[in-house]
């Protein structure tokens, strides 16, 4: 039982300091607007394709507002080259003005 | 039996504004009686292969096709009904209605496996696909590791037969359904969690105590129904294959085929080989046995307007080898056993819809098996061959939504070919059993608040002449955040002594039949709370049970009065198993789940000896405790995903070793099992290395007397733990989805 609990432990600080060592680029995190965002078949087909966009780090998907917070590396994508990955997909994505975090961490 | 009829409403229904062509999607949500989300509810436009199923929250939305304005909703493959669209600009609103609602309303943040259904009135645990992804999971048997409430455990250290437990009862008393029907029954029963793949299924009900009198009288301590992937909604292609370090080498692929708007198939090929030797602890026995298994199905889909006709066909062939070791140790003479397998089932199910505003239905089932197991244990040949019909035809309707019957006729048939050549002479043991029936069933719901679910069936045993069989399941939930269940109810079994404990063979254990054995007969009562609090933002769900089963006529299978036989005869006295579980679950972080459960059970039957006597003892090898922790993380990109179980069995008691030359101890310890898995997702593909029994924990000596395997002493069914230790795997998923 005792070796479960030491496994355990040690994954989730191993997960921790590796997760921890993506944050040296500067990101940036956006809002999109998703108005194809309907169901969770969409969130899914939005996991399953913009998180292997080059550059995200992050994603966030909200069904009720229909909107996706996406955050990335600046230096290696952008907000344009963001929306037309979603327009690969078949959807678009308006950025939301104003609610741009900056975020250094 | 089969998924429950709907009734469709349309609240928002069309006012002006139609366009010929408009290419903005139809929307809306399918709900059930409560307002909760139906999930996995199929869609389409009538007449076309266009379709969609509806999502966690019951959304859906789906592209207007020209030529089309129904919308066909069904859940399962059953019960297509049609909701016109006039206006595809208005949000549709569908209620799903059925007798008991099966489907799961959970909503969370990250989807976890095993859904536990808030509606259904029996209590229902659904294990997903994705749940099944989180282990190795080559096949049904491999299912369970991150389950709570059901064991596999094997029979013996030769065969590799395993057994379900479950509420402390053997996997014979636990009903075996495949896509609602009963399958796997008899000669299947000791190798049948072998018989599915894992990549095959697309979910597992696992249900605990008396079920639905639908399914017949069988189930006694639960029932486990696996649904295969569905031709309607399966990937275009989907692939996998495996191997791991014990030698074993798998590949499976599924492919569906949607050939007309009417006509759809799904094509499902499997292959494995376990060709590795092992024997890690040197006792000159196999660890594990040499196997070899093809297994291919076929099935067909087939719909219009209120007419759904499915059929499906299924061959498997496995050969297994067990024994001495003979690639690690020089044996002049050694002790093998071999177990050939053929089976083929056929299945079909006809579904019609006599009235979509009142539910109301009538389907036929019809399912056919053969199968037949040549084996030798060392130089005892044993052969069954074993043909299964069975034949269910159903009504059911929808008075309104307070009350609902359901009502049918069934019809099954076992006929049973065994040969044992034992002591210098063959012994035939053919029988026949035929088991025409009818149940009628009846469901009460208050407004969802309180549902009554009654139901009574009669059958009619060639063997055993008439028996009745009582149940009965009620809900109440007060609240949104507690739920109670209560059920009781009868169960009957036919003992098939040699079908389901052949492995016995493999020992020196003379088996000792009584002549008149006569019908299992049980009652079994179980409680049921479900809590669901908000915590700090996030549910906590909490569940406790107690179920508890008492057998008044049961066959015993007593290894105790005798440590040199094994006899089997008619109860005298009682046998019982209560089994206590709580369990909690709680996504402590984004994308973390934890769930732990603990379950104590008290088994116990009257033996008794040669001489009369009788004497009540725990059931043997049965853990007396179980606990289990699984752990599961997800990053945020869903890249990655870690799972870690850990499942901490308590001890038990041993069959009584010989009192004057004692052979094995009379108790065995506790034990940890580790397993660990991590698992990367691709676009369209993802790869898995994991371990099965981290921490390398096997029993140390499985098989008594294992130097003399032809002796007086010999014994390989003392097994209460792993025999094979740690194991690492690794495999690859591929998919083709179909949007």
């Amino acid at each position: 039982m005792k070796r479960f609990w030491i496994t355990l432990i040690c994954i989730i600080v191993a997960l921790s300091t590796a997760f921890a060592q993506d944050a040296k680029n500067k990101k940036e995190t956006i809002n999109f607007k998703v108005e194809e965002m309907h169901c969770n078949n969409c969130i899914k087909k939005i996991e399953k394709n913009i998180a292997f966009e080059k550059g995200v780090t992050d994603l966030k998907c909200d069904l009720n507002t229909h909107t996706a917070e996406v955050t990335y590396k600046t230096d290696k994508t952008d907000i344009e080259k963001l929306v037309s990955a979603f327009k690969k997909i078949g959807m678009t994505a308006v950025p939301v003005e104003g609610e741009n975090k900056d975020s250094d961490n | 039996m089969f998924k429950y009829i709907y009734i469709i409403f349309l609240l928002f229904i069309a006012i002006t504004y139609s366009k010929a062509t408009n290419e903005n999607p139809v929307k809306g949500y399918v709900f059930d009686k409560n307002k909760q989300p139906v999930i996995g509810a199929n869609i389409y436009w009538e007449n076309t292969q266009h379709g969609t199923t509806s999502d966690i929250n019951g959304y859906f939305e789906i592209t207007p096709r020209a030529g089309s304005h129904n919308l066909i909703v069904s859940y399962i493959g059953f019960a297509p009904t049609s909701v016109p669209v006039n206006n595809t600009a208005e949000e549709l609103q569908i209620i799903l209605k059925g007798e008991i609602e099966l489907d799961e309303v959970v909503v969370s943040e990250r989807k976890m496996g095993t859904i536990a259904s808030r509606t259904s009135v029996l209590q229902t645990q659904r294990i997903t696909y994705d749940e099944l992804c989180r282990a190795a999971c080559c096949n049904l048997g491999e299912s369970f590791e991150t389950n709570p409430s059901v064991d596999v455990s094997y029979s013996d250290a030769t065969t590799g037969a395993r057994q379900i437990k479950l509420l402390g009862l053997s996997g014979t008393y636990v009903q075996m359904l495949t896509e609602n029907y009963p399958n796997f029954r008899g000669a299947a029963s000791l190798y049948g969690l072998d018989y599915i793949p894992g990549p095959w299924m697309e979910s597992i009900q696992v249900s605990k105590g008396t079920s639905s009198v639908k399914n017949g009288y069988e189930a006694i301590a639960g029932q486990i129904n696996v649904e295969y992937k569905k031709p309607m909604t399966a990937d275009i292609f989907s692939a996998n294959v495996f191997a791991s370090d014990a030698g074993r080498y798998e590949g499976n692929a599924d492919a569906s085929w949607h050939i007309n708007e009417n006509l759809s198939t799904g094509l499902f090929i499997h292959y494995s080989n376990d060709n590795k030797q092992h024997d890690s602890n040197d006792d000159g026995f196999l660890d594990m046995p040499l196997k070899e298994q093809v297994n291919l199905m076929n099935r067909w889909y087939h719909k219009s307007n209120n007419y759904v006709a499915q059929y499906g066909v299924r061959y498997l062939h496995e050969n297994r080898t067990g024994g001495q070791a003979t690639k690690h140790h020089d044996f002049i003479d050694p002790y093998i056993i071999k177990l050939n397998t053929n089976r083929a089932e056929l299945f079909t199910k006809q579904a019609y819809i006599l009235d979509t505003e009142k539910v109301e239905s009538v389907a036929l089932i019809l399912s056919g098996s053969y199968h037949e197991q040549k084996s030798t244990y060392d130089r005892t040949p044993y052969n069954i061959y074993q043909n299964n019909v069975y034949a269910s035809l159903l009504y059911e309707k929808e008075f309104s939504p307070m009350h609902s019957l359901s009502t049918g006729l069934s019809m099954n048939y076992d006929g049973f070919n065994e040969n044992l050549a034992y002591s210098g002479a063959v012994n035939y043991f053919n029988r026949d059993e035929v088991v025409p029936g009818a149940y009628v069933q009846y469901t009460f719901n208050l407004n969802d608040k309180l549902i009554l679910l009654g139901g009574i069936r009669a059958d009619y045993s060639t063997l055993y002449d008439f028996f009745v069989t009582p149940r009965i399941h009620i809900k109440y939930n007060p609240f949104e955040w507690f739920h109670i269940r209560a059920s009781a109810g009868k169960g009957f079994r036919t003992a098939n002594i040699l079908a389901e404990n052949n492995y016995l063979l493999s020992s020196s254990r003379k088996m000792n039949i009584a002549n008149d054995l006569g019908q299992e007969e049980a009652w079994n009562t179980g409680i049921n709370l479900s809590f669901y609090i908000p915590l700090f933002g996030k549910e906590l769900t909490l569940n406790g049970e107690w179920y508890y089963t008492d057998f008044v006529k049961q066959v015993v299978v007593d290894m105790d009065s005798n440590p040199h036989a094994v006899r089997f005869y008619n109860l005298d006295g009682r046998s019982y198993s209560s089994s206590y579980q709580i369990e909690a679950s709680y996504p402590f972080f984004r994308g973390f789940t934890l769930t732990a459960a603990y379950r104590y059970t008290d088994a116990k039957t009257d033996y008794k000896n040669e001489t009369g006597e009788i004497f009540r003892l725990k059931k043997p090898l049965m853990n007396e405790y179980k606990g289990l922790v699984t752990a599961s993380y997800q990053t945020p990109l869903k890249k990655w995903q870690f799972d870690l179980t850990g499942q901490f069995n308590g001890g038990g008691r041993m069959p009584a070793p010989d009192k004057t030359n004692p052979l094995w101890e009379s108790t065995f310890k506790s034990y940890t099992i580790v397993n660990a898995q991590i698992t990367k997702y691709f676009r369209n593909w993802s790869i898995y290395v994991g371990s099965e029994n981290l921490f390398n924990f096997t029993q140390e000596h499985p098989i008594i007397d294992a130097s003399n395997p032809r002796g007086d002493d010999f014994d390989g069914t003392m097994v209460w733990g792993p025999v094979h230790g740690r194991k690492i795997y690794a495999g690859i998923r591929f998919n083709i989805s179909r949007d």
